[in-house]
């Protein structure tokens, strides 16, 4: 389970219902309040490509304690957050101007619910002072503006690939199932983390067996399921695609299996430990599955690993993770051994070479070299066996973690992935600064603590 | 003159061998996608002592490939080596161990 971008909308328009329950009688607090929902909501803003013009609320009395509109400051800055934090190469695909319009709206929306709730509590207070008073100018002025934005969806339509952005990784551990997708996570990262070029024989040979052994996980994770299924009622489609996730993985294994043969025939080894990050975190990664999944030296019966519905559904989300993991690992393999191929790195037999260019070898050179001579070569016609193995298994893969996204109800997630080589551009806050914040005025922002956090990240 | 140290290398060596060869017979039959589960410890032990998998194996093909290593492990553990090495025989150790804690609990699931 990861967060999404729908999520956080929808967590924050809950917090909006909330503070429409409440009364809050301070008109302090309402303006410090209302000031507060209008910040989040315009950083907000802004990170969706949008602004707000109405100017922030000036007040002139010490900030009071927190309140049910802070809260909504709050959850309209957790999406904010998550927009700031995406990763350039997950975006890629946000590029349907609509979905920011909808989610515009949506914020908007939200926003508009608290400045109702705030006039409302205002109405009472008859008057109230100055500050109820500018309170209310305000309130005047932006409320036009958040309900032009907020009616501005006309598609109508949710909010598409934009909803389903995720940052960061499964959601934070609360039992060993959440930890076995953590744990995967981190074996994803900690090999995106690794520089393709600098990996050797040996280390591509770690992936392959890290890879098969991952994949095992799944399939025994999926067999079980399917077992516990009978007994728990599974709905015919969750066990037609629990059975199309076994085949997937069955064909990656036939082919996985295929590239560790590969491995052995085709290509020499460095003598020497492996010991790249991610063989150590695939050793965390197999201690999470072993608590998962076994006692001591036995593996769990299907009624103790799933007993019942919930720890199912855990277990699916696990098995997501972890196909999408594995899928991620597979492909960041296959484009290392093919920049290796082409960089002239990896060896071959002799012989093999010279039954390719006779023309280059003196008559009877490859008889003469024992078959452990090896060359390396560029030639991608000696690796074709290699190359198409990891290709189909990769594509084995890719089909299995589509199956376990549909179990998991994952489908329309965008998770982040590589190493950011660029960060998406913020919102150009910087223009807009000295015009909106007229308060502001005078103070230096890098010691004042009060300025938008958005650009300097 | 033998060199015990040398005996006792050559023998775990053997065992490993064996035990690699019967467990990729079994793995290659099967049906049964659990044998995965095994690569990556099998696949420690083969690169810590320097072993080529799915190599041709002449041997006997018929015994208990996780009681193999087993015994393979206690050879390692009695092995004498140099200071330097030590924590190379601890890995060894623990991934002998841990591949024969994977081989029986898959084994031992096709038996359910």
């Amino acid at each position: 389970m990861r967060a999404t971008y729908e999520d956080l909308l929808r967590i924050a328009r809950r917090v909006a219902v909330d503070v429409h329950q409440q009364t809050l009688t301070d008109p302090i607090t309402l303006a410090a309040g209302w000031r507060a929902v209008l910040t989040a909501t315009r950083h907000h803003v802004m990170w969706l490509n949008g602004r707000l013009v109405t100017p922030d609320l000036v007040i002139d009395a010490p900030t009071p304690e927190a309140s049910s509109l802070q809260a909504l400051a709050q959850a309209i800055g957790a999406g904010a957050d998550l927009l700031a934090i995406r990763n350039a190469r997950s975006t890629s695909k946000l590029s349907d101007k609509e979905d920011f319009v909808a989610a515009r709206a949506e914020v908007a929306s939200i926003a508009l619910m608290g400045a109702n709730a705030v006039l409302r509590d205002l109405y009472p207070l008859n008057g109230g002072g100055e500050q109820a008073r500018r309170l209310h100018a305000h309130l005047g002025k932006v409320l036009s503006e958040l309900e032009q934005l907020a009616q501005s969806d006309t598609r109508r339509n949710g909010l598409g690939l934009l909803g389903g952005l995720a940052a960061g990784g499964p959601q934070l551990a609360a039992d060993d199932h959440a930890l076995l997708a953590r744990a995967t996570a981190g074996w994803q990262r900690a090999h995106e983390a690794t520089a393709p070029m600098t990996l050797l024989t040996r280390d591509l040979r770690s992936m392959t067996a890290q890879l098969r052994t991952a994949g095992g996980y799944a399939w025994h994770l999926t067999d079980h399921l399917l077992s516990a299924g009978h007994r728990l009622g599974f709905d015919p489609y969750t066990e037609r695609f629990l059975r199309a996730l076994l085949g997937a993985l069955g064909q990656f294994e036939a082919n996985s299996a295929r590239v560790a043969r590969s491995w052995q025939r085709r290509l020499s080894d460095i003598n020497g430990q492996s010991a790249t990050p991610g063989e150590v975190a695939f050793l965390d990664l197999s201690a999470m599955f072993n608590r998962v999944a076994r006692q001591d030296d036995r593996l769990l019966q299907p009624d103790d690993l799933v007993p019942d519905e919930r720890t199912a559904l855990r277990l699916l989300d696990a098995l997501d993770e972890l196909m999408y993991s594995a899928e991620r690992v597979a492909r960041l393999q296959q484009h290392a051994v093919a920049g290796l191929i082409m960089a002239g790195r990896l060896y071959v037999p002799v012989a093999e070479l010279v039954q390719r260019e006779p023309q280059r070898w003196p008559s009877g050179v490859g008889s003469q070299f024992k078959p452990k001579r090896w060359v390396r070569t560029t030639r991608p016609d000696c690796f074709s066996e290699l190359t198409d193995a990891l290709g189909a298994a990769a594509g084995h893969l890719l089909e299995a973690s589509a199956v376990a996204r549909r179990l998991a109800g994952t489908t329309n997630q965008t998770r982040p992935y590589g190493e950011d080589l660029a960060a998406p551009a913020p919102p150009a806050l910087e223009a807009e600064r000295s015009r909106l914040r007229e308060v502001a005025i005078g103070i230096d922002p890098s010691t004042s603590g009060q300025e938008f956090d958005g650009p300097d990240r | 003159m033998s060199n015990p140290g040398a005996d006792a290398r050559s023998r775990v060596d053997e065992l490993v061998r064996q035990a690699e060869a019967i467990v990729e017979a079994l793995e290659a039959k099967a049906a049964d996608g659990r044998w995965a589960m095994t690569a990556f410890s099998r696949y420690r032990v083969c690169e810590l002592l320097d072993i080529p998998p799915y190599g041709p194996y002449g041997g006997d093909v018929d015994a208990d490939p996780a009681a193999l290593l087993d015994e393979a492990a206690r050879y390692v553990d009695e092995l004498d080596v140099p200071i330097e090495d030590l924590s190379w025989r601890l890995a060894v150790g623990d991934a002998l161990r841990s591949a024969a804690g994977d081989i029986r609990a898959v084994r031992d699931a096709r038996d359910v």
